[in-house]
């Protein structure tokens, strides 16, 4: 009898829906995505003939050499300005270090269109700052990479202050004391200890360049790269089979990235011995003082980017009447969709957080915590890292050749806010997954094992304990999903239905319709939101440190 | 007492019959049966890897066995979950709910419906671990020591018949261990509880234990009281593990005699003549003082290491084919005996002390 109750004890049962869960929303339609590649229009089985097509063809050549350019370029540019930020707020005595450590942040809080948008009214046709262009056109490789710089900024600026945080100070004193400068000690030492964080920080920037598509949307003009070609010949001339094949290509170095950031994260790990001593900058006036000044720069600019698209949705008529207004954010009057898009981006990213923190706590505890089963979790383990390599634009395609084909019973999610939010969830899945993971590896590993032996249901110990105790990193997952549902563009935009519009893709329209004020103002209406909930995480979890601080708190 | 009245009449309380656990990638116990009397307070001793944890979480049900029945209190529970057996269970992390009170973690497993009822048995528990006070406080605010005791009241509050402990003190200070050794003992005769405790720490099961299970790559080498396995290890690996040892080269010279070198000793030997033999004397067996008998060889002081309460010293001896020997001596006898560095003395080998084994080919 009890052994018929372990039986039909959920765990098994949790694992399983765990597994379905990961194969109908990542293993299938990624197969499908890669069966598609291999038909032509009608769907019939034409080999490689898609591949040579790709191959063949010169705007496609064209594209993919622009994508490479313009991903290069940012990625050099990107580093040189996240690098020495990353070394000022770590190594140095920088004065206002937390304050420019978190305005750095700002590009996140916006969906990549807006420094696009911006840039339009900065160095535009009808721009303010128009005769800094001296002539070159904005529109093209320079307003993508400038746009992509901003947008890629503080992804580096993370991963790079993660690696040089880590340092051991006995290294520079052994140094020192024998007789190696600053310099010497910077290469022999900083740089080699950051290589790893330094080389997953350009797999990461490159990742996102190649793969983005708002940005060169709105400002790549004539200039086509890989992003926009998909979009172009899936839903500009259905041609389906080339989609798939640009959708796989892309894949390549996200999944280069991947592998190169699991591998620097394995390698850097490594490097500090628990014996280390952490390094304490010495105070170094020309050096902080220098640091400051480079760091309150990027930092304005950063702020400035932002602040024209804030500017000039409150402008009247761009550059004529330059007077304030609230009109562009009357959006009815040049999009049929109206406030609409915007209510429902609020939706789609609640429902995302909720839902998607609820699956991925769950999905990661039962990964974590249940014992046997260990092909099955390998496989689970594999489908949950998988979406971190692959880009939006590709997970939306696959979705479309998936979901909406005409036999599959799950066809019904197609038009709804339904496949929006599953897909946002698995786009965003992996981070999620491993906040959650490293918080449950952070519990004793023998809360399970107590609580057996003291004859007490698990779940009553996951509520009043595993749950509390990782309350912060569930706050964190429910920002990171919502957030990040508000700003996306690329996956979406091959799934909306007219009623289900997002704001970041009535965004995309409105821009494409020429309504740049209405278009900035809508991006504004995500950064507005994004920062409140922001703001307010930041207020809850000041609350709940107060909170739980007596048992936190050692004595 | 409970525990002594155990007879071998009676029914072992946990037994395990052939029991197997495998890794794929190893074999962490092999084959292991072992009878736990009602009432006995046993160690489960070996180096890290030798499978005792394993063993220990078998009978808990938390690494189910492949092979093998496991029986508590009479009842087969081979197949049963950890919640469905009777134990209580002390992990060398505490493993105490950080977020909740002393209070609410040891009142976590009590069924009593009653809250009155609930506070006195929590009460009542604290008392017994000496920590009458700290009710309210949470794990964090505890130190290690006092962690432990009430992790140990957590695991005692539903009066289970039988108590596991997984290294309980080896993420402690030495002085609290010391201190938490005679605590738990105590706590053991009180309670009459069935105590299996797995250690690696020699002088821990030594101190505890009634009855000591040596084991080594997943099975078991010896059982029996301190006082056997230590005074007769069965085999050099128990030898190794429990105290300091000689190990010394030698060959059988037939029945009751082995010989080193140019010497011929008097021991317990029952290995064919001629065949290679390992010898085991323990540092504080040889005797310097008035040597006698058989076994008496000249050796020279090599050095001497003051360790405290006592020396250790290095004697060479070239009748025993130059090899190097370590004894210990008192330091009232270095003392009288003004023993030093150079110089020669006789020492006395005690038959009754060697222990021979085969060599393994």
């Amino acid at each position: 009898m009890i052994a018929a109750r372990r039986l039909l004890s959920p765990a098994p049962l949790l694992l399983g829906s765990l597994a379905l869960f990961m194969a109908v929303f990542v293993a299938f339609p990624l197969g499908c995505l890669a069966l598609k590649s291999f038909q032509d229009r009608s769907g019939l089985w034409v080999g490689l003939d898609n591949y040579l097509a790709f191959v063949a063809s010169p705007a496609l050549g064209r594209a993919v050499m622009n994508s490479l350019t313009v991903s290069l370029i940012t990625t050099v540019i990107t580093i040189a300005l996240a690098f020495p930020f990353a070394f000022a707020l770590t190594r140095t005595r920088m004065p206002g270090k937390e304050s420019l450590r978190i305005l750095a942040q700002i590009p996140i809080l916006a969906p990549s269109l807006l420094p696009a948008l911006s840039l339009v009214y900065l160095f535009g046709n009808k721009g303010l700052l128009k005769a800094v262009m001296m002539g070159q056109p904005l529109y093209g490789p320079i307003g993508i990479i400038l746009a992509e710089v901003f947008y890629t900024f503080p992804h580096a600026l993370m991963i790079l202050v993660t690696a040089l945080s880590v340092s051991d100070a006995r290294l520079y004193e052994a140094a020192e004391s024998l007789g190696a400068g600053p310099l010497r000690r910077f290469l022999s030492i900083t740089l080699p200890g950051a290589r790893y964080g330094l080389i997953s920080a350009v797999f990461v920037v490159f990742t996102l360049v190649i793969t983005d598509f708002g940005i060169p949307k709105v400002v790549g003009g004539q200039y086509s790269v890989m992003a926009t070609e998909v979009y172009k010949q899936v839903i500009g001339q259905q041609n389906f089979g080339i989609g798939a094949v640009v959708g796989l290509v892309l894949m390549l170095p996200a999944g280069l990235a991947f592998a190169a950031e699991s591998w620097g994260a394995r390698k850097q790990k490594a490097l500090l011995s628990s014996r280390s001593v952490p390094y304490r900058p010495n105070h170094q006036p020309l050096l902080d003082w220098g640091m400051f000044a480079f760091a309150a720069l990027v930092v304005a600019l950063l702020a400035g980017v932002l602040g024209m698209a804030g500017y000039a949705s409150f402008v009247k008529f761009w550059p004529y009447n330059m007077s304030l207004t609230l009109d562009n954010y009357d959006f009815a009057q040049v999009d049929g969709a109206g406030w609409s898009s915007y209510w429902n981006a609020i939706e789609m990213s609640i429902l995302t957080a909720a839902f998607g923190t609820v699956v991925v706590f769950i999905g990661a505890y039962v990964m974590e915590k249940l014992k046997g089963l260990d092909w099955l979790k390998s496989l689970i383990r594999l489908l949950m890292l998988l979406p971190l390599a692959v880009p939006g634009m590709v997970l939306g395609l696959s979705y479309i050749f998936f979901f909406n084909h005409p036999d599959n019973p799950l066809n019904f999610l197609y038009h709804g806010m339904a496949i929006l939010v599953l897909s946002t969830i698995v786009h965003f899945y992996t981070v999620s997954h491993l906040t959650a993971v490293t918080a449950l590896k952070q519990l004793d590993a023998e809360f399970e094992a107590v609580t057996a032996s003291l004859k007490v249901p698990v779940w009553k110990t996951v509520l009043l304990v595993t749950v509390p105790l990782c309350l912060p990193a569930i706050l964190d997952i429910l920002i990171y999903l919502f957030v990040n549902a508000m700003t996306t563009v690329s996956a979406v935009v091959f799934l909306y239905a007219p009623d289900t519009k997002p704001a970041s893709v009535a965004v995309l329209n409105m821009d494409d319709a020429g309504e740049t004020a209405a278009a900035a103002a809508m991006a504004m209406m995500i950064v507005y939101t994004s920062t409140a909930v922001r703001l307010g995480h930041a207020g809850l979890e000041a609350l709940l440190q107060r909170r739980t601080q007596r048992w936190r708190k050692r004595s | 007492m409970f525990f002594n009245e155990g007879s071998a009449m009676s029914p072992p309380y946990l037994r395990l019959s052939g029991i197997v656990k495998d890794y794929g990638s190893c074999l962490a116990v092999d084959h292991v049966s072992l009878d736990v009397l009602e009432g006995e307070f046993v160690c489960f001793l070996g180096p890290s890897g030798c499978g005792k944890t394993t063993l220990l979480r078998v009978i808990a049900g938390l690494d189910p066995q492949n092979d093998g029945k496991v029986e508590i209190g009479g009842r087969d529970v081979s197949k049963l979950p950890p919640s469905a057996r009777d134990y209580g269970i002390v992990f060398q992390s505490y493993a105490l709910f950080p977020n909740l009170t002393v209070t609410q973690n040891i009142a976590y497993g009590l069924k009593l419906k009653d809250k009155a009822a609930i506070r006195a048995r929590v009460a009542e528990l604290l008392e017994m671990v000496g920590l009458p006070d700290v009710g309210a406080k949470f794990p964090g605010q505890l130190s290690g020591g006092q962690q432990q005791r009430v992790a140990l009241a957590r695991a005692l509050a539903p009066a289970p018949k039988l108590l596991l402990l997984d290294e309980p003190l080896s993420a402690l200070d030495a002085r609290v261990r010391l201190h938490l050794r005679s605590q738990i003992k105590e706590l053991h005769r009180k309670l009459g509880i069935t105590t299996i405790m797995v250690t690696h720490d020699q002088e821990e099961a030594l101190t505890m234990a009634d009855r000591i299970v040596v084991m080594s790559k997943g099975r078991i080498e010896q059982t029996g009281t301190p006082g056997q396995i230590y005074t007769h290890p069965a085999s050099p690996f128990v030898a190794d593990f429990v105290g300091a040892m000689n190990f010394l080269k030698g060959t059988a010279a037939g029945e009751g005699r082995v010989r080193l070198g140019n010497v011929e000793l008097a021991c317990l030997n029952e290995t064919p003549h001629g065949s290679d033999v390992t010898i085991c004397l323990r540092p504080e067996d040889v005797v310097v003082r008035n040597p006698f008998g058989a076994n008496v060889v000249p050796t020279r002081i090599e050095s001497l290491e003051f360790l405290g309460p006592f020396h250790r010293a290095r004697l060479h001896s070239d009748e025993m084919g130059g090899i190097t020997l370590t004894a210990d001596f008192s330091a009232n006898l270095v003392r009288d005996m003004e023993l030093e560095p150079g110089k020669m003395v006789p020492v006395a080998l005690p038959s009754e002390r060697l222990r021979v084994f085969p060599v393994q080919p």
